[in-house]
């Protein structure tokens, strides 16, 4: 009886060990072998936008190191919120990631009071670049600093007229910042919104809007060619493209940093494992020559946060935004 | 800046064997594009955009472009075979290309498309060649107040379209608006006639629409009538000479249309083809065969779709200014190589735009002698029995009404606007008119409140600038016009829609 009761313990242990040990294997081969099919980057706008060449900068570079194509999947819609809740509402096996923005996050959040979803349900992942702001005249205009327009809007603000690319966009935030820190009333000036950065910068080249504040890679075109003038940037130190364009800081704005930003963040629930190897990517990326120089060409700056820097980054984001579109009543 | 020496070297460079072969691969593609209802030239390109990792520029860039123009010359043809338009662009040509095609006419439909796009597409790139840099300057006086105008201008079409149930179709151009204003607010971003719903403030795309109303609807109105014939059998595949001489009057109006409206931003091809087709038929002798089957139905949005692409490329190369979607991504393409576009871009690399530009009128002779030998091979396709092909449609508007946002809802509307496609037809509701005035509303919301945004309020922006009073002028005019030739006329001689 002892005998047998010994070798059921024997038995029984035995698979009991090996069970574990068939496990803790599964888990390392799962963690060592992400991934094994391609992976899904969701871009919530439309194609040709700051979201689409962040996007297309990451996806071939990730797809060359682990080895699986990264497939950019494109679910435009309702501001960025269709394709951001698709992403969010996603399985946590870190095949659907989304290509986060400012427009995606915080800024998303601070302009729609009512989102249908908890935007911060998610598995912050990593930043990956900067899209700065510049704020730009027409090439003829008289004002040449952001003092004069600051003069110019606080003396005059009726016949001050300035153009968003966007209800709710970068272009927005960044401007009614800037007017606020300069003290102009927001409510008695011109804001004319357009569907886009190109259309208003457009109208900004042709003489019907004033004053404009769009992305490096918006303003590029217009500004080699002469039509518009870059008035300052909202980077740290000057850009290389535009070296006499002064920083918004030299310019005696310095609480004007508003910058745009993608990244990458999952659904809720993600994995650590999976999350690692995306933030290594990332700065291994941050470190290679030619990836650098390839985001130079369109204008991005690249600049890698890592998931808990990237999430204080975005509620901070969210605060001051909040708190501007509400002053300038622009939140919905 | 424009040297006959630079283009010539251009063609040099262009007509070496692998710039050709992509020019013609981006045709190709395009073509494909342009047939598939939901996938455009913008998600064409879009998809293709990685290869820029692998090519030089010259030769990426050629075939991106080629997709643009090659889709252009693809979405007539579904529009004209099975009522299936697979651009916003083709809606136009469904009109007049369907009736000719169950008139046993559809081997002509599809030839004079193509020579039409061919004629439209060159003179069009003629325009980009000698005038670029003036006219894009030029267009930079085109603010709110004239874009107002323009949109006007382009809603009057709506009186035409109407043909002769005029109050019936301005109930359905007032539908149109409606959906068109469905969705986020385009200046103050708050939700409209959205219920709460998170899919409907994305608003109602405008492609599943189409291709319930036309080609949804049209499958059930045939399921109807069973065992009667829908196409009658092809008695000519070619058009005549003498045909061919008759059109060139309106293939030569309809690249002007086409081309100088296409300089602006926001003018993608589409509503431009609208206002060729009007203005097309102000000039016919035959204005009430417009929508019964008139060729010239066919030619004028056609050829001012292509004219309107390559006009598209003068701001895009002088300015870097994008005026449809498209050719946002195709920007960002030139980006990803460091060439901005400008003055710069002529002066710095000639040889780059230059060969460009020239292979660009190689790629539309390609795609003329791609399109004329298969016209015979696609107007067969309508040969196979009803109760097959329809079934096929309707997949393929499905796939492609998909494809649009990788999004089901849109599917469900597609069969939604099937349905009431089909009433609209049962109730002699004309469903030309919602679809020009659910493109054009948001355009035309945009612009007014935009204008009365620079004038403080003041109506008087409208009057007191030249080019915009101008367009207002010749809308009224339009409108005027067209409701006293519809008095005059006996009612067997009004213009008929599409939808009898």
């Amino acid at each position: 009886m002892n005998t047998l009761r010994g070798i059921v313990k024997l038995i029984a242990i035995s698979f009991m060990a090996m069970i574990f040990f068939l496990v803790g294997t599964i888990q390392a081969m799962a963690v060592s072998e992400y991934p094994t099919k391609p992976i899904s980057l969701i871009v919530p706008a439309a194609p040709g936008g700051g979201m689409d060449v962040a996007a297309r900068l990451i996806s071939p570079y990730t797809a060359k190191v682990l080895g699986k194509p990264v497939n950019i999947v494109y679910r435009p819609g309702a501001s960025n919120t269709i394709g951001t809740l698709d992403v969010l509402t996603a399985p946590a096996d870190g095949y659907t990631l989304l290509m986060d923005a400012h427009s995606a996050s915080s800024l998303m959040a601070a302009a729609i009071a009512d989102l249908p979803f908890d935007w911060q349900k998610r598995t912050w992942i990593g930043r990956l670049c900067l899209d700065p702001v510049f704020y730009a005249v027409k090439s003829d205009s008289k004002w040449k600093t952001l003092a004069d327009i600051a003069a110019a809007a606080k003396k005059n603000p009726q016949e001050f007229t300035w153009g968003c690319g966007g209800a709710g966009g970068i272009s927005t935030i960044s401007l009614s910042t800037f007017l606020l820190a300069a003290g102009v009333s927001l409510s008695g000036t011109k804001r004319v919104v357009f569907t886009g950065g190109a259309p208003a910068l457009t109208a900004l080249a042709g003489g019907h809007i004033e004053f404009a504040a769009q992305q490096a890679s918006e303003v590029q075109s217009l500004a080699s060619a002469g039509k518009i003038r870059l008035i300052a940037t909202t980077l740290e130190k000057r850009s290389e493209d535009f070296p006499e364009v002064p920083t918004t800081k030299e310019a005696g704005f310095p609480q004007v940093t508003i910058t745009g930003w993608q990244g990458i963040s999952g659904p809720p629930g993600l994995p650590e494992h999976i999350v690692n190897v995306w933030v290594k990517t990332l700065k291994d990326a941050a470190s290679d020559p030619e990836f650098l120089d390839r985001a130079k060409k369109v204008g991005k700056v690249i600049s890698v946060l890592g998931p808990e820097a990237m999430k204080s980054m975005v509620m901070k984001q969210y605060e001051e935004y909040l708190y501007v579109l509400t002053q300038v009543g622009l939140r919905k | 800046m424009i040297s006959i020496d630079f283009l010539l070297q251009g063609f040099g460079y262009a007509l070496n064997p692998f710039n050709l072969l992509m020019a013609f691969l981006g045709a190709i593609f395009g073509t494909l594009v342009g047939v598939l209802p939901g996938i455009g030239p913008t998600a064409g390109i879009a998809i293709l955009l990685p290869l820029t990792s692998w090519l030089n520029p010259t030769p990426a860039i050629i075939m991106l472009s080629g997709i643009y123009y090659g889709a252009m010359y693809g979405g007539s043809t579904t529009s004209i075979l099975v009522n299936v338009p697979g651009e916003v662009s083709s809606v136009v040509t469904a009109l007049d290309g369907y009736q000719l095609a169950k008139q046993g006419k559809a081997g002509v439909a599809l030839a004079m498309a193509a020579i039409s796009s061919f004629v439209g597409g060159t003179l069009g790139l003629i325009g980009l060649t000698f005038f670029a840099p003036p006219l894009a300057e030029a267009a930079l006086i085109f603010g709110p107040p004239e874009y107002f105008g323009l949109m006007c201008l382009a809603l009057s079409v709506v009186v035409s379209l109407a043909g002769r149930r005029l109050p019936k179709g301005l109930i359905s151009a007032g539908v149109g608006l409606f959906l068109g204003s469905i969705g986020q607010d385009p200046i103050l971003g708050n939700a409209r006639f959205t219920f709460g719903s998170l899919k409907l403030l994305g608003g109602i795309d405008f492609v599943a629409v189409v291709v319930g109303l036309f080609a949804v609807s049209e499958v059930m109105i045939n399921a109807e009538k069973v065992g009667a014939v829908v196409y009658q059998k092809i008695t000519r595949l070619y058009p005549t000479l003498q045909e061919l001489r008759q059109s060139l009057g309106a293939m030569l109006r309809s690249t002007l249309t086409g081309f100088f409206p296409s300089l602006l931003p926001g003018c993608a091809p589409g509503p431009i083809s609208f206002l060729a087709y009007d203005i097309e038929r102000r000039f016919s002798r035959h204005p009430e065969m417009f929508g019964k089957g008139a060729i010239e139905g066919v030619i004028a949005p056609e050829g001012a779709n292509n004219a309107a692409t390559s006009g598209g490329f003068v701001p895009m190369f002088s300015l870097g200014i994008p005026t449809s979607s498209a050719l946002a991504v195709l920007l960002s393409a030139l980006m990803i190589y460091g060439l901005k576009p400008g003055p710069m871009l002529f002066k710095e690399r000639p040889d780059f735009i230059w060969t460009v530009i020239a292979s660009m009128y190689i790629g539309n002779v390609m795609l003329l002698i791609l399109n004329l030998p298969l016209v015979g091979i696609w107007a067969r396709i309508i040969m196979i029995p009803y109760h097959y092909l329809a079934p096929l449609v309707l997949v393929f508007c499905f796939i492609g009404t998909f494809s649009i946002r990788n999004n089901l809802f849109d599917v469900w509307v597609a069969i939604l606007f099937g349905l009431i496609g089909y009433l609209m037809h049962k109730l002699k509701y004309p469903t030309a008119p919602l679809v020009l005035a659910m493109i054009l509303g948001p355009m035309l919301e945009q612009s007014v409140r935009q204008s009365l945004t620079i004038s403080g309020g003041s109506v008087y922006i409208f009057i007191s600038r030249p080019i915009a009073l101008g367009f207002l002028i010749l809308a009224t005019f339009a409108v005027i016009l067209s409701v006293w030739s519809r008095l005059r006329l006996k009612p067997s001689n009004l213009p008929q829609s599409g939808t009898d």
